[in-house]
């Protein structure tokens, strides 16, 4: 377990620092500690809730073993993730910055990065559901269900936790003064004041962003 | 919460399962983690329990101090004030309509005894509960990290998480009587059950705004 900690922390380190090599040298090194705080952080919140869902849904799995597992979920994320480290960190030195309200390649290399984080975090799910079929012997009618209601808890958390830890990149320039090291509770540009809201500003633009 | 609990096949619900013993209910005032292997996973033994009129006593006591310890800790997110709230919630509003559903069952010809009943019934809020149990550091966690002149607030969050371990306490009490053969008589009067589960789901709903928890 251990292993595996050490593992998800350097790889997620390095993931979090060539994002944030796409804006300034301050936003990766920060990246370093806030990236493996993110996953970590997710983890913890959500340990008891992927406890209890295994329970309900008929998992043979202790405290111990769920929290292995979901850390084996994470991990093959972020080592994914890292693999893709060079590719991204060049991107991102090579991009054409967003100046003033002309965003040039920042679109493209936000959509990127979802698309690897998604891709990611598919395949990692995929092998550990795999492995779950051999190791333990869980029915796929168990299995989907499983590893579907972690992913929805980890993602409705691990939102959140992205948005209050954020910045990790993006479009504004720095300024005189340094930026706190992450935004918190603070509303973002588009006056949304939690994950849940940006994603529903997203389909809903307020006034002013119709 | 290390020690793993006998595995149990989760699509398959033992036949003939033994029904708990009493002195393995009182251990889980002991372990507390063992009520989530008696009321989520060994729903067999679970059923064999309600089936036995002399378990199903012990085994509805157990399940009505699961339905309050579970609860608290999540009430106690927004304040020692409201530590009580969630288990009010749940156990209160099955207490209110547990009567309907014995007279009612009874008169639909469902002959099960007050504690048989009371059994089942419990299951209910001690599922929620500790589904509770499992979403309080979430809801702590984003209590903690949203401004509080959010869109969605803390009571959006608080909810939404107490509906969703709500219905995943009714889904885990229809599993546990529709999987189940030893239990036809609940299956045959199925329009009793979804009514009493409807008039249910409305007085939650009613005792959440006595609560004050809507807000």
């Amino acid at each position: 377990m251990t292993r595996s900690l050490v593992t998800l922390v350097a790889s997620a380190a390095l993931y979090g620092f060539s994002i944030g090599a796409s804006h300034s040298w301050l936003y990766a090194t920060r990246n370093l500690l806030k990236f493996p705080l993110l996953i970590l952080v997710t983890a913890a919140v959500c340990a008891v809730s992927y406890f209890v869902l295994a329970r309900f849904l008929g998992a043979p799995l202790g405290f111990v073993s769920v929290q292995r597992l979901v850390l084996a979920v994470f991990r093959d994320t972020v080592v994914l993730l890292a693999s893709l480290s060079p590719v991204v960190f060049w991107l991102a030195c090579t991009m054409q910055r967003p100046v003033g309200r002309e965003l040039h390649d920042y679109p493209l290399f936000q959509g990127l990065n979802v698309v690897a984080i998604a891709v990611s975090g598919c395949l990692a799910v995929r092998v550990q559901a795999r492995r779950l079929l051999g190791e333990r012997g869980l029915g796929a009618a168990s299995r989907g269900p499983l590893l579907g209601s972690w992913m929805v808890v980890s993602l409705a958390v691990g939102g959140q936790t992205a948005w209050y830890l954020r910045p990790f990149f993006g479009a504004t320039p720095l300024g005189a003064v340094a930026p706190p090291f992450c935004d918190g509770a603070k509303p973002d540009f588009r006056g949304a004041r939690s994950f849940y809201e940006a994603c529903w500003y997203l389909v809903v633009p307020p006034e002013g962003w119709r | 919460m290390t020690p793993l609990p006998p595995a149990v096949p989760s699509e398959a619900v033992p036949a003939h399962a033994a029904p708990f013993a009493i002195a393995e209910l009182r251990t889980c005032l002991v372990r507390p983690q063992r009520m989530l292997d008696v009321v989520l996973v060994e729903r067999g033994r679970l059923v064999a329990s309600v089936l036995q009129p002399a378990s199903a006593i012990a085994l509805a006591a157990a399940l009505l101090v699961c339905a309050v310890a579970f609860a608290v800790p999540f009430g106690l997110v927004e304040g020692v004030r409201r530590g009580g709230h969630v288990a009010m919630l749940f156990l209160g509003s099955v207490l209110l309509c547990f009567p309907s559903l014995q007279v009612f069952g009874s008169y639909l010809g469902v002959r099960l005894s007050i504690a048989q009943n009371l059994a089942i019934a419990l299951l209910i809020p001690s599922a929620a509960a500790l589904f509770t149990f499992g979403f309080f550091p979430i809801h702590w966690f984003l209590l903690y990290t949203m401004s509080a002149d959010a869109s969605l607030t803390t009571s959006g969050v608080r909810i939404a998480l107490l509906a969703v371990s709500l219905l995943l306490g009714l889904s885990h009490c229809n599993r546990c009587l529709f999987l189940d053969p030893n239990l036809k008589a609940f299956r045959s009067s199925w329009p009793l059950w979804i009514a009493w589960q409807a008039l249910l789901l409305f007085i939650t709903w009613r005792m959440a705004r006595a609560l004050d928890m809507l807000t």
